[in-house]
């Protein structure tokens, strides 16, 4: 880091208190541990010298195939003249014969030749190495269901808050034409999707809703049929009634039993359902505070010069208010990580093989005397929202959308 | 004013059908076709339990069509809602979406039922139960082929081959991509259920055969009351503590209160709880503090009062009704003590001020009004999680409420009592949503002058 990066970063850290920094680094650390889980928490060492050729376990598996079975190499390393263990020298899924049956932290501490920190559970698995890698699990699970959250949210949200009530004018036919187009395209998508052949479909599919959003861009152009009378569309009214309704069923209740429905799903498949019963906050907030630009000066000017209207959104708006959608992405991601840590509290989470800190605490739960499988991830887990929530708070009451990024 | 109620009673009727709708909609998405293991025995014979199955369906009226009206591909048949084994309607459906058209489906599958049916060798029906697993064109015609070599070479089986081979033949595509609009009236699945439930007949739970209004009943009046009770507590505190913070905000007294609810704030619900169990309700950590009982079971007596039940249970429910305050209780009275202090910052409190008010008669006079518009938005949002509650909090305290029920439910896929419960608690989101909408047009004339 050098020059004009340099002094940007010390102004930035400079400017802030003593609680953002701290929150900061806490963040920062766990992304990092969460990055590079498989080489703090790993059975397998992170390098060793066998019969004179060097091995890097831990980035690469070395399996053998001897016939069908294929060779477990976990245990061959610990003949190797020099090894380099991981700093947690478990996997979270180990099974440790030693240290099954809820070793507490003393007595893993007291266990010759091998430490577990934090304890084990009923199994012997280790709990310090299942929180390593429910960092990360976390992680991406609050990112990615933001991420998939926003994206959609946002851009419906700003077409929404530009639009309004009154921008959208169409002529009767126009209308008509665009509810009965639009049904007909859900109907053809239906039914391609139904097709058997996967590759065919595919095809389908994109070419039917290219065409689909082809003629919508023709049919609603401006200035068509002009003369004729124009009603308004009144997207904001209804879109406004359409997150009252989504936001209506209790979505946690929704999602367990969707979860249940299918199945214990993959980490894949909650993600895009936290991101499916999120994405009306992004809209929400996307379509306040385009509304709020909207009504200001900048925008009237640029829509005088003739700006398009996905120019007007891209190039002017989103630039003002993308630090305000910063603080709720921050926030989704807080919410999206307590929302899977509470399913797998209950026993609805991730396939039973993938541990996190919900499940962790799902076992502490179901054995109290082992308090440490509850205290040291529930711990964890409040440590990361609490440094999200400070800078959330920080952010908020600086006014967010006049401090930029 | 008048207005307003109007206005906002018209918008809430189509959210309300639509709400329903959908709980329609996905409960029969969800429900499978099951046998009962208490009603009927596995050693039925297949048409028997079949023709059981059907009985059954029609008694529930389940043969019905959906909704009001229907949108359906050309070649679908225009009576398929009458198959009520949802196993068979799909193979069908997948015929159909191979384009087979509906004749040479019927017939084929009418074949297939008859051997089942009729079988005379055990083998024969074991083959083709396993035939009838299977629904792409191509792998059937590869098994039947496989099938009838040399061994099994009878009547049924030729015919059977032969109607499949036709249903191969006949495929045509054009007409699934053609949409057919069909009108059923008012003699429909939905119209009856809504009735139904209108009418307070919520269906018979699958699991006990108890019904499902009483199941409801009883978990409602746990979760309500411990809620009801958190729900007070914390409106009265965080109002109490909210304007002392706002108060004393410079002093050394004040930031440490902040910090603590900033803290009580982003701790997760179910670790608070968990730490207060570990402290106070287990000898692990600590003997000395065990105060309260462990938590432990409910034995929900529906004759008893809710008075008695709360003497009885009482010192059970003091843990779950803390968990349930402490973040709430952080949450508003930060919200309350920084709309205090961002009215303050306004220019009405700035010219009451200078002209001579003392602080506490603006605050009291002015400032609480409208920092108060928030909680009531908020408290209409409350309503919903009253009859909803908390599953992490229920069922960690092992309370018989609405949170433990739906997960209970959920996990034996008892999907009538999931959906019941997810349509009473989007009712009472709506209803909480225009009682908020309507506390605020009543508090605020802003809102009521805008809207008439």
């Amino acid at each position: 880091m050098e020059g004009l990066m340099k002094i940007r970063f010390a102004q930035y850290w400079q400017n802030k208190s003593a609680t953002y920094r701290a929150a900061l680094l806490v963040i920062v650390g766990s992304l990092f541990i969460a990055a590079i889980a498989n080489l703090v928490a790993n059975e397998k060492p992170l390098f060793c010298i066998c019969e004179g050729r060097w091995h890097f376990p831990a980035w690469r598996d070395y399996a053998e195939y001897t016939g069908l079975l294929r060779k477990t190499t976990a245990f061959e390393y610990t003949d190797c003249t020099h090894r380099l263990p991981a700093p947690v020298p478990y996997s979270p899924s180990t099974i440790d014969p030693d240290g099954s049956g809820y070793l507490s932290p003393s007595a893993g501490w007291a266990l010759h030749g091998k430490k577990h920190w934090l304890g084990t559970d009923a199994l012997g698995r280790d709990v310090l190495a299942g929180m390593i890698h429910g960092t990360r699990y976390a992680w991406l699970i609050g990112l990615l269901s933001t991420l998939l959250a926003g994206i959609p949210g946002i851009f419906a949200g700003m077409a929404i808050g530009y639009w309004k009530d009154h921008k959208l004018k169409l002529t009767l036919f126009q209308g008509i034409g665009l509810v009965l187009s639009f049904l007909l395209w859900i109907y053809e998508f239906l039914m391609i999707g139904s097709l058997s052949s996967g590759m065919v479909r595919m095809v389908l599919l994109v070419a039917w809703t290219a065409l689909f959003i082809w003629v919508c861009s023709k049919w609603l152009k401006p200035g068509r049929r002009s003369g004729l009378k124009t009603f308004s569309l009144p997207v904001d009214s209804l879109f406004m009634r359409f997150i009252d309704y989504f936001e209506s069923f209790p979505r946690l209740f929704l999602m367990m039993a969707l979860l249940v429905f299918l199945a214990r799903p993959s980490g894949a498949l909650l993600i895009v359902l936290i991101a499916f019963i999120r994405w009306p906050l992004f809209a929400q907030v996307a379509r306040a505070e385009t509304l709020r630009e909207s009504a200001l000066n900048y925008v009237k000017a640029s829509e005088n010069l003739g700006l398009p209207w996905y120019r007007i959104l891209s190039r002017h708006i989103w630039p003002n208010i993308r630090s305000t959608l910063l603080v709720t992405a921050l926030f989704s991601v807080s919410t999206a990580v307590l929302l899977e840590a509470s399913l797998s509290f209950i026993g609805l989470g991730l396939k039973l093989e993938s541990v996190t800190w919900g499940s962790i605490l799902n076992e502490g739960r179901q054995y109290l005397p082992a308090w440490w499988l509850s205290v040291f991830p529930g711990l964890a887990m409040f440590i990361l929202l609490l440094s999200l929530h400070w800078i959330l708070d920080e952010k908020s009451r600086n006014g967010a959308h006049r401090e930029g990024w | 004013m008048k207005r307003l109620i109007l206005n906002r009673l018209l918008i809430s009727v189509p959210l309300l059908l639509a709400i329903s709708f959908t709980a329609f909609i996905l409960r029969d998405f969800m429900e499978t076709d099951a046998f009962d293991p208490l009603q009927e025995s596995q050693n039925l014979p297949v048409s028997l339990r079949r023709s059981e199955i059907i009985q059954r369906a029609r008694a529930e009226s389940r043969d019905l069509p959906l909704f009001y009206f229907s949108i359906r591909p050309w070649s679908y048949p225009d009576t398929l809602f009458r198959f009520v084994i949802k196993s068979e309607k799909k193979r069908i459906k997948r015929f159909l979406h191979q384009g087979v058209p509906w004749p040479s489906v019927h017939v084929y599958v009418t074949l297939e039922r008859e051997m089942v049916e009729k079988a005379a060798h055990r083998l024969d029906k074991l083959l083709v139960e396993e035939l009838s697993r299977l629904d792409d064109l191509n792998a059937m015609s590869a098994k039947l082929d496989a099938m009838t070599d040399s061994t099994r070479a009878g009547v049924l089986w030729g015919k059977l081959k032969s109607s499949l081979h036709e249903m191969q033949k006949s495929r045509k595509w054009f007409p699934l991509f053609v949409p057919v609009p069909g009108w059923h009236g008012s003699h429909n699945r939905f119209h009856i259920w809504l009735n139904q439930i209108m009418r307070g007949d919520w269906g018979v739970s699958r699991s006990d055969y108890r019904p499902a209004w009483v199941k409801i009943r009883e978990a409602v009046s746990w979760t309500l009351s411990i809620n009801l009770v958190s729900l007070l507590v914390v409106y009265l505190l965080s109002l109490f503590l909210g304007e002392w913070l706002f108060r004393r905000k410079e002093q050394h007294k004040g930031k440490i209160i902040e910090s603590v609810l900033f803290f009580l704030y982003s701790i997760p619900r179910f670790f608070l709880a968990l730490l207060l169990i570990l402290a106070f309700a287990s000898d692990t950590l600590s003997p000395a503090l065990h105060i309260f009982p462990s938590p432990g079971f409910f034995d929900s007596n529906p004759e008893a009062s809710l008075l008695e039940q709360w003497g009885r249970y009482g010192a059970q429910l003091v843990l779950p009704v803390i968990c349930l305050v402490l973040p709430s209780l952080a949450y508003l009275t930060r919200i309350y003590s920084i709309r205090l202090r961002d009215e303050k910052n306004k220019p009405y409190a700035f010219m009451a001020w200078s002209k001579g008010d003392a602080e506490d008669f603006i605050t009291r006079r002015h400032l609480r009004r409208n920092a108060l518009l928030p909680l009531i938005a908020l408290l209409g949002m409350e309503i919903p999680a009253l009859f909803g509650g908390s599953v992490v909090i229920e069922v960690l305290f092992n309370i018989p409420g609405m949170g433990r029920l739906m997960l209970q439910s959920i996990l034996i896929q008892d999907w009538l009592i999931v959906f019941n419960i997810l349509l009473l608690i989007g009712t009472f989101t709506i209803l909480g949503k225009l009682l908020a909408d309507l506390l605020y047009g009543f508090t605020d004339p802003r809102i009521r002058w805008r809207a008439s």
